[in-house]
């Protein structure tokens, strides 16, 4: 069982006022979950469900649709390779390819140290720059392995 | 009612329908997946857009939630709709598994009927197609089979709006999103059946019906639920052609059938999967006399002897008789013919405890598990209509003081419990009316095997006082007769000379008098349907 701690707490039912109706403010409060504890489990969805009053289907049928929601813990460094049609066109393939490769994971999965992990994404907003990429909140663009292997070791 | 063009045509329709139900007001189909007119309109599947046209501009729009409006031109037709409905099915086909030759749904699929209609392309997929769970049980009566689910999420809602507790849930994204329980949860609701009507493809279905029949060879008639007091419309599927399953089984499933007053397009899981009995090994198929088969006139000159004697000796009130309100009306009204009018027989009670206690709930499932309580009453048969109840009866019986009893379908458990004996001692004789064997069965000087509901048409007064007719889906099993058969032919052997040709003479002269029957159409409702599912929507 996992619960909020108050100030989060508070910020959740701070979002519920926001809105017309409380469901509305699911977004907001599962990105507030995620930060709390990491990613989305079972769990933390009861917990949302519960400091929402709303039933814990509703939360997942929402957690599962949006890409941005984690499901597993992710690495310290959290890589998310866009695979749109851009990307792809670019060499999106080639990029994830060679992260499974050099760390031995597959999409989703994290490795064991807990560094890094690995997740294919929806579009990033910079299909004129791919193949992108966004490590945590940081956007790279026009990679190539050689670069990606460049930001990697600035992350040491 | 308002004015509009659909197709060409001017249609006057009623307020406050949508486009999809107007059309299909005035014969018009619209290809449709997600809506329902029992559930909240969802707007999803795409599947019903039509060419709506107002104030000269035309759009391409959902049927299923634009309000048809007085003036509004739509066309079902164009090549730009049956462009777009041709899209949406190709998508909805593209990761389908196509599994229709074992799928129970095959024959009343809407994807199935939908391709024949619109589709009729080879696929232009060349991957692997995803894959999904199947044979998923999601619940003790229904099974999940989530590649064949097109999303439509009905059942999500039948859950969440009609039983009031969400149950099942649409997760993921993309082609890979499913239908499915929430882990820890099960469609475990007493209405869970329903969710099988609604799905319009074969991704749930029933455990009882699975791989028992293909659909077309079901027939079917307009029945009445006998499980509760409610008296939900129903349909009863039946093939007794085609027994390579379960040889035996007659009764093939149960579905609702629509009556806004009732039971609008719902039933409950004890009425939908209650109808083993119908076809049960435990029947009573032979007339008995004292442990031993006998054939009816044999029985029937027994019983009417044993009935003569006995109130010569001891006078009329030396017998009494118990008929449980699960028998249709005229059942009733014969038993009541023969028993008070021309046997005189004070004591007869209808007013039996049952041994099962039903809990109402909020949907439709009343207390009362009897199905004619009410339409006893109103011949005559109720319990304040004086005289003994069922336990003074049987005190009565203890006492000596009744020395015949006639006793019809109810085993006596909730009055006596297995202590038999303790009246059929006292007794000189004992008639049992049974369609099933029980604990009295054997015990019995004479045995009348009856027909249950579906072997035979009649009537039942529900709960709320409506007057429905059930009709005859097969045969009786072997000799089994419809209860007011049995006291005609009694009333013959006791000297009476009646002649009611039908249960439809029977309903006639019980309904002399009272505006509530007279006004049943009894030919209304009658007629087998070929087709096995006309309420679908
Ligand atoms: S299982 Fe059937 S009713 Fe439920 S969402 Fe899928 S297709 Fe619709
Ligand atoms: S509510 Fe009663 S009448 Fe209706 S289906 Fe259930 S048992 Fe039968
Ligand atoms: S029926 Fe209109 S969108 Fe599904």
């Amino acid at each position: 069982m996992r619960s909020f701690s108050e100030s989060t707490r508070q910020q959740a039912l701070a979002y519920l006022e926001l809105y017309p109706k409380k469901e509305a403010a699911l977004l907001p409060v599962l990105h507030l979950a995620q930060k709390e504890f990491g990613f989305i489990d079972d769990d933390a969805e009861v917990a949302v469900a519960e400091l929402m009053g709303i039933s814990p289907i509703s939360v997942r049928e929402v957690s599962n649709f949006y890409f941005m929601y984690h499901h597993h813990p992710i690495g310290k460094y959290h890589f998310q390779v866009c695979h749109n049609i851009s990307c792809s066109i670019m060499g999106a393939e080639t990029i994830l390819g060679h992260l499974k490769k050099r760390w031995g994971i597959g999409n989703g999965e994290r490795t064991a140290d807990g560094r890094f992990s690995i997740e294919r994404v929806e579009c990033l907003a910079c299909c004129d720059r791919g193949p992108a990429l966004l490590v945590n909140q940081t956007l790279h663009t026009d990679l190539t392995p050689e670069k990606i292997d460049e930001i990697i070791e600035t992350l040491r | 009612m308002l004015e509009l063009t659909i197709n060409d045509r001017v249609v006057q329709v009623p307020d406050g329908l949508n486009v999809l139900q107007a059309a299909k007001h005035v014969g018009v189909e619209i290809p449709h997946f997600c809506y329902h007119p029992g559930l909240s309109v969802a707007g999803s599947c795409r599947m019903c857009q039509v060419e709506i046209e107002q104030g000269g501009r035309k759009r391409i729009d959902l049927s299923c939630s634009n309000a048809a409006v007085d003036g509004m031109i739509v066309r079902t037709n164009t090549p730009a709709v049956v462009k777009a409905v041709k899209g949406v099915l190709e998508f909805l086909l593209m990761n389908h598994p196509i599994d229709c030759p074992i799928c129970d749904d095959a024959g009343e699929c809407k994807l199935q009927n939908y391709y024949m209609l619109h589709g009729l392309y080879d696929s232009r997929l060349n991957v692997e197609k995803w894959h999904k769970p199947k044979v998923h049980p999601v619940g003790p009566t229904v099974v999940l089979d989530c590649e064949r689910c097109v999303l439509c999420s009905r059942c999500v809602r039948f859950c969440d709006e009609i039983w009031g507790e969400r149950q099942l849930g649409i997760f993921g994204h993309g082609s890979n999103e499913k239908l499915i329980n929430y882990p820890g949860r099960e469609l475990d609701n007493p209405y869970s059946g329903n969710v099988v009507d609604l799905c319009p493809v074969g991704a749930l279905l029933d455990k009882d019906f699975r791989f028992q029949r293909r659909v077309w060879y079901l027939k079917s008639v307009k029945s009445i639920c006998p499980l509760c007091s409610r008296g939900c419309n129903i349909y009863l599927h039946y093939d007794v052609d085609h027994d390579y399953q379960r040889p035996g089984r007659r009764i093939q499933r149960i579905k609702p059938r629509v009556n806004p007053d009732v039971n609008r397009w719902w039933i409950c899981d004890r009425g939908r999967y209650g109808y083993s009995f119908i076809d049960a090994a435990t029947r009573t198929k032979t007339p008995r006399l004292l442990g031993k088969d006998a054939d009816w006139n044999y029985a029937l000159q027994k019983a009417a002897e044993l009935i003569t004697t006995t109130q010569k000796q001891h006078g009329p009130g030396s017998i009494s008789a118990l008929i449980a309100p699960t028998a249709s009306n005229e059942d009733a009204f014969m038993a009541l013919r023969l028993f008070r009018e021309r046997l005189n027989i004070p004591q007869i009670s209808s007013d039996i405890p049952s041994s099962e206690k039903l809990t109402a709930d909020q949907l439709l499932l009343t207390d009362d598990p009897y199905s004619n309580r009410r339409g006893f009453q109103d011949l005559g048969l109720g319990p304040a209509d004086g005289g003994m109840n069922a336990e003074e009866i049987i005190n009565a019986v203890k006492a000596g003081q009744i020395k015949g009893l006639i006793v019809v379908g109810t085993d006596l458990e909730s009055l006596v419990g297995k202590q038999v004996e303790s009246i059929t001692g006292k007794l000189d004789w004992l008639i049992v009316g049974a369609s099933q064997e029980n604990q009295l069965w054997n015990r019995a000087t004479v045995g009348l095997p009856l027909a249950v509901y579906a072997e035979y048409p009649g009537t039942f007064t529900n709960v709320k006082g409506m007057v429905q007719k059930f009709e005859k889906a097969v045969e009786p099993l072997g000799q089994a007769l419809p209860q007011w058969q049995v006291w005609h032919k009694l009333a013959g052997h006791l000297g009476a000379d009646w002649r009611f040709d039908d249960a439809r003479a029977v309903f006639k002269a019980l309904s002399a008098g009272k505006p509530d029957y007279e006004s049943l159409n009894w030919h209304a409702t009658f007629g087998v349907d070929k087709g096995c599912y006309p309420d679908n929507w």
